[in-house]
């Protein structure tokens, strides 16, 4: 039987305000660099936890929980990030159509479309964050219906 | 006094702009919400300068500037279309002096500059 390797994880749950967002992730950016010692991996994450946060916070719906979830594991080496939030039906269909166009690309090419959108589309069209994740945080996205209205973005790469 | 040296310092939700010897220079975080409406005006009034000095080029010194959301890198794209909606001869040259340490700077300014090649040109310099 294989040696059992240490376990990371960072769970978080908050309200969805906007003002909470720097501070949880400067601490996961922290735990990360703590984690890996490796401050390029920690700048990935940061990008990525910015990034949902966002998006989760923007689309809340008012009065609800949102939770950010990190998960860090060493055997295999991977970093999962997710949120969970309830935001209005609409944007879980719009969030789904938006991944499925972004990996009709290479994530360059999808990031390069997504700023060009971006310079005709007013903000939040473009889905430029998703791009962004994608290319500059090396992460493979997806979302979920986790059940009674909530949904859950994650977004999974390597160290 | 050139009309971009007299644009006054400005520090908002942890960005600071401060403009020396002809280059912009961003220090922090811009990771606001809605910075279109809280940021872009500054911007635009710096390319307006910059116009109005008949400058050849404007250098944005974004060295230190740690991090930014992807609601504010439509910043940067959009002062790309403020100059390619200007007659050639009016233009200048967008220089963007980056540190090729930070993550977003190397990741992203090449795929901007993609977008408007003959606009967008990068310089890479360690902030140390």
């Amino acid at each position: 039987m294989s040696e059992r390797k240490t376990d990371h994880s960072l769970h978080v749950r908050f309200r969805p305000v906007w003002a909470y967002i720097e501070g949880v992730r400067e601490f996961c950016r922290f735990f990360c660099r703590t984690t890996f010692d490796d401050e390029t991996v920690a700048e990935r994450v940061r990008l990525v936890i910015q990034e949902l946060l966002e998006n989760a916070i923007k689309y809340s719906t008012e009065g609800k929980v949102s939770e950010l979830q990190l998960d860090i594991e060493n055997d295999p080496q991977s970093i999962v990030i997710s949120t969970v939030s309830r935001p209005e039906p609409q944007h879980f269909r719009e969030l789904q159509q938006g991944l499925e166009e972004l990996y009709a690309d290479d994530a360059e090419t999808a990031y390069t479309r997504a700023l060009e959108r971006a310079a005709r589309l007013p903000e939040g069209a473009s889905k430029l964050g998703l791009a962004r994740m994608r290319y500059e945080g090396r992460v493979d996205l997806a979302v979920e219906d986790a059940g009674d209205g909530w949904i859950r973005v994650t977004a999974r790469g390597r160290p | 006094m050139s009309v971009l040296e007299a644009i006054s310092p400005i520090s908002i939700e942890g960005l600071e702009m401060n403009v020396a010897g002809g280059t912009v220079v961003l220090t922090g975080t811009i990771t606001m919400r809605s910075p279109s409406q809280v940021l872009q005006p500054h911007l635009k009034k710096v390319h307006e300068a910059a116009l109005a000095d008949r400058l050849p080029s404007l250098t944005i010194d974004v060295r230190k500037l740690s991090f930014v959301n992807s609601s504010s890198m439509r910043l940067f794209v959009d002062w790309t279309v403020w100059l390619k909606d200007q007659p050639a001869e009016k233009r200048y040259k967008l220089i963007f002096l980056t540190d090729g340490a930070v993550t977003w700077q190397r990741k992203s300014f090449p795929v901007i500059r993609s977008l408007a090649p003959d606009i967008v040109e990068i310089r890479t310099e360690s902030a140390a």
